[in-house]
């Protein structure tokens, strides 16, 4: 099943002084539903801007085309109210950012709740939801007690934790609100390996239904990740990715502005073949 | 749930680090400043109050006292040399000297232990000086005042004498009001036992000084002046005629009430008045002791209620200072402590007082620059005041721009972080599902409670600092903190509040204009 269906997809922010650069032109992709898929292309090339379109993180205004969810042709994503694209990301997406981005002042169980007060759950029911996934996720950690738990931690301000626990923190409020799709824009980039381990790791099992129950077991959960670590993508220990994608700015003129290449895992066998068709891909794009 | 949003959003941010932390900062440029202004301006005032009731616990010394002026106190040079002008018995030639072509009129009255002379001055276009002044024969114990002169003196121990001579000028004026102006010419063979004497300077010309007085300073003079009746000993009436003081009955109800004969007088606004006093060194502690001497005037004129105002209030004490002064046209003033003995000047202090058409200014110093005085002993003065305060201006002056330059400097820095942490964190309410409409509601609303309950809490600060509730070693505090670097303080404090709530507002604004992925990638 696809997950999004993008086609001919626009968005011009050439307008932006600081970014004469910025804008996407005419592509169009599809991303299957219920997979680990990670993003990888050159600085600059458009990924966090595609990220964030896909997750209604940009106002429509600047955008053409229309991203279809889950094979709904009558729901066009780009085409809902801000109200409704609004309460959609609330219900359906959880964001994953490069830096934490916890709000400093409440504490690491408030922050993991927010996203459920915000979708009309007591603060109260926010909270205790809140405490049995930290909880979990210590347990599920085998050291619910260690000292960097952050179940023990969860009374904290958040800004007085460390940044591999604010990162699962920040993933937990991702999950918290048991999405159908997480969008992780560079998760691990300040992380050392062995964080780097634990956050996908979180993932993972939130993937796989080993952390959250889905609400609905028919509904696939996706993972999309973007990663400039080819191999934590690739590997067992690492994200364990189904399905590379590879983005890279069409240097022609017209037609598409971006080129998109889809290695499914299925059809490499070895990390050194991943990285060799990726680098293939890119040397490519620039002759 | 916006409003349970809101109401843990307001108790999280409250108690955020980035509050504290910016409260912190804010008390310390405070206190620092505080600091500051307090050693610059308000310690002269309070070594003059100090040294005031020093002076006064110890009767037999003779203090010339001008008040210090308020950036600092004079060089060591400038105080001897003016101790060499005012040495001891020669207390008319050293206000001659400094004070040429001035006439001072003295109005008397009699404590337990010392005979109080109010002086009052007008500049003269002669060179006739000496002391010359009025003698209200007003008071309990003055007993006789010679046709030479010569005025007799009795205290509770023993019986002194001041010659007095009459200033040809004003002898018709004597006769006419029969007691009148006089000329006292303190010599060597003068003993005066306790005396004790205020002189209020006035210049006749009005442009001989230029006047910085703020309207507001003025303002708050007046209300403390109204509000401020601690020490008090004597009232300005408003409402009764002039009949009323010659009313013998009056005069024996206020005996038995323990008030001195009423007498007539000029309130500090200029209407006739009515001067009610206590007897010997007694003093009312609060107004309401004199609201209750005015119904009982009313209920023995038998007049309605509130026909009477009180408008003046007299005091002894140097917090009393500038409301004792209030009212008096420029110029300067002479506080003689407690003479005893006229070879015993213990201390001079040198100051002036400037005040324009009924409101009173504080002393010269604040204003300084005075380029329209004529009176070369006058420019001299304030030339001396002026060199003798330059130093210590200057580093105060360093001292506020550095500190204004700080405050502006945090002020930015708060403005900017605030809006960059509320965009970023609006954004991030917004990418968890948060509505536009619910995040930007509850920002503002947040905001303005913090900064509502910050403006009340810095007004109640504010009123605690100024209330006269508040002592530092036996001195109101108000004296000591200086008032107006407070409240440029304070508002700075209140500025920084109401910009943190502007500041949301603006991170409002830009959230209304942005994406979500445009505002957390602002952070």
């Amino acid at each position: 099943m696809t997950l999004f269906s993008v086609n001919s997809l626009s968005w011009d922010h050439s307008d932006n002084k600081f970014c004469k650069q910025c804008f996407i032109r005419n592509i169009s992709f599809n991303l299957p539903a219920g997979k680990v898929i990670s993003f990888h292309g050159e600085s600059g090339c458009g990924k966090t801007t595609i990220f964030q379109i896909l997750g209604l993180l940009w106002e429509k205004a600047a955008i053409n085309g229309n991203v279809i969810y889950h094979g709904n042709t009558n729901a066009d994503l780009l085409s809902l109210s801000p109200k409704e694209q609004d309460r959609f990301r609330g219900q359906s997406f959880g964001f994953v950012l490069q830096n934490s981005y916890l709000i400093p002042h409440f504490s690491c169980i408030e922050n993991v709740a927010m996203p459920l007060f915000l979708q009309g759950e007591s603060w109260e029911t926010a909270l205790s939801a809140s405490n049995k996934l930290l909880k979990e996720e210590s347990i599920r950690d085998r050291a619910p007690a260690a000292a960097n738990s952050l179940y023990l931690l969860s009374k904290q301000p958040a800004n007085k934790v460390s940044q591999g626990q604010r990162q699962r923190l920040a993933c937990l409020r991702a999950l918290a609100n048991n999405p159908e799709v997480v969008f992780a824009d560079e998760p691990t980039s300040n992380l050392d390996d062995s964080s780097a381990k634990h956050v996908f790791g979180l993932l993972k099992k939130w993937k796989n239904g080993e952390l959250l129950a889905a609400s609905d077991p028919m509904t696939e959960r996706s993972l999309l990740v973007i990663n400039h670590n080819l191999k934590q993508s690739y590997d067992e220990e690492g994200l364990k990715a189904d399905l590379f994608v590879n983005i890279s700015k069409n240097n022609e003129n017209h037609g598409p502005s971006h080129r998109i290449d889809f290695i499914d895992r299925n059809n490499i066998k070895t990390f050194d073949e991943l990285e060799q068709k990726i680098n293939m891909l890119r040397l490519n794009n620039i002759f | 749930m916006r409003l349970k949003l809101l109401f843990h959003y307001c108790k999280s941010d409250l108690f955020s680090s980035q509050v504290r932390y910016t409260t912190i900062l804010l008390l310390l440029i405070l206190v620092f400043a505080s600091m500051i202004g307090t050693i610059c301006r308000g310690l002269p005032k309070y070594y003059e109050y100090k040294r005031t009731h020093e002076l006064e616990q110890r009767p037999g010394a003779l203090t010339l006292h001008f008040v210090a002026p308020p950036f600092g106190s004079f060089s060591k040079e400038q105080y001897e040399s003016l101790e060499k002008a005012f040495e001891p018995l020669k207390i008319n030639e050293a206000i001659t000297q400094i004070f040429p072509n001035i006439q001072i009129s003295i109005e008397s009255e009699i404590a337990k232990t010392n005979l109080l002379y109010k002086v009052k001055g007008r500049m003269l276009d002669d060179n006739d000086v000496s002391l010359i002044g009025e003698v209200l024969s007003n008071g309990k114990k003055l007993t006789k005042i010679d046709y030479d002169w010569s005025a007799t003196i009795t205290s509770a121990d023993s019986v002194e004498t001041i010659p007095v001579i009459i200033d040809k000028k004003f002898r018709s004026e004597l006769k006419q009001t029969g007691n009148g102006p006089f000329r006292c010419n303190f010599s060597k063979d003068s003993t005066i036992f306790n005396l004790q004497v205020i002189a209020e300077l006035e210049y006749e010309q009005e442009d001989l000084c230029s006047f910085y007085v703020s309207k507001s300073h003025m303002d708050r003079i007046h209300k403390k002046a109204v509000a401020n009746s601690i020490n008090s000993n004597a009232i300005n009436i408003l409402g009764l005629n002039k009949d009323a003081v010659n009313k013998k009955e009056f005069k024996d109800w206020c005996k038995a009430n323990n008030y001195r004969s009423p007498y007539e007088s000029v309130s500090r606004d200029g209407h006739p008045a009515i001067r009610l006093k206590l007897f010997d060194e007694q003093r009312y502690q609060s107004k309401s002791d004199w609201d209750e001497t005015l119904v009982k005037i009313q209920e023995f004129f038998k007049i309605p209620p509130k026909s009477l105002s009180i408008v003046d209030f007299f005091g002894q004490t140097s917090s009393n200072y500038e409301l004792n002064n209030y009212g008096s046209i420029a110029g300067m003033f002479v506080n003689v402590h407690q003479i005893k003995d006229l070879r015993s000047v213990e201390k001079v202090f040198l100051g002036w007082q400037v005040s324009q058409a009924g409101i009173s200014g504080k002393e010269i110093g604040v204003y300084m620059g005075l380029p329209k005085l004529e009176n070369p002993v006058m420019i001299r003065l304030v030339e001396e005041v002026d060199e003798g305060t330059k130093n210590s201006k200057t580093i105060v002056a360093l001292c506020l721009w550095g500190l204004l330059g700080i405050l502006i400097l945090c002020f930015g820095t708060m403005i900017y972080t605030r809006i960059e942490q509320k965009k970023s964190e609006i954004g991030l309410l917004r990418m968890m599902g948060g509505s536009r409409f619910t995040i930007q509601t509850i920002t503002i609303l947040q905001t303005i409670i913090i900064g509502f309950f910050g403006i009340i809490s810095g007004v109640f600060i504010g009123m605690f600092i100024f209330s006269s509730y508040l002592y530092f070693n036996n001195m109101p505090f108000s004296i000591v903190f200086d008032n107006e670097f407070v409240i440029y303080l304070l508002v700075s404090a209140l500025s920084c509040l109401i910009s943190m709530v502007l500041a949301s507002i603006a991170a409002c604004y830009f959230a209304s204009i942005k994406s979500p992925s445009q505002l957390i990638n602002s952070h």
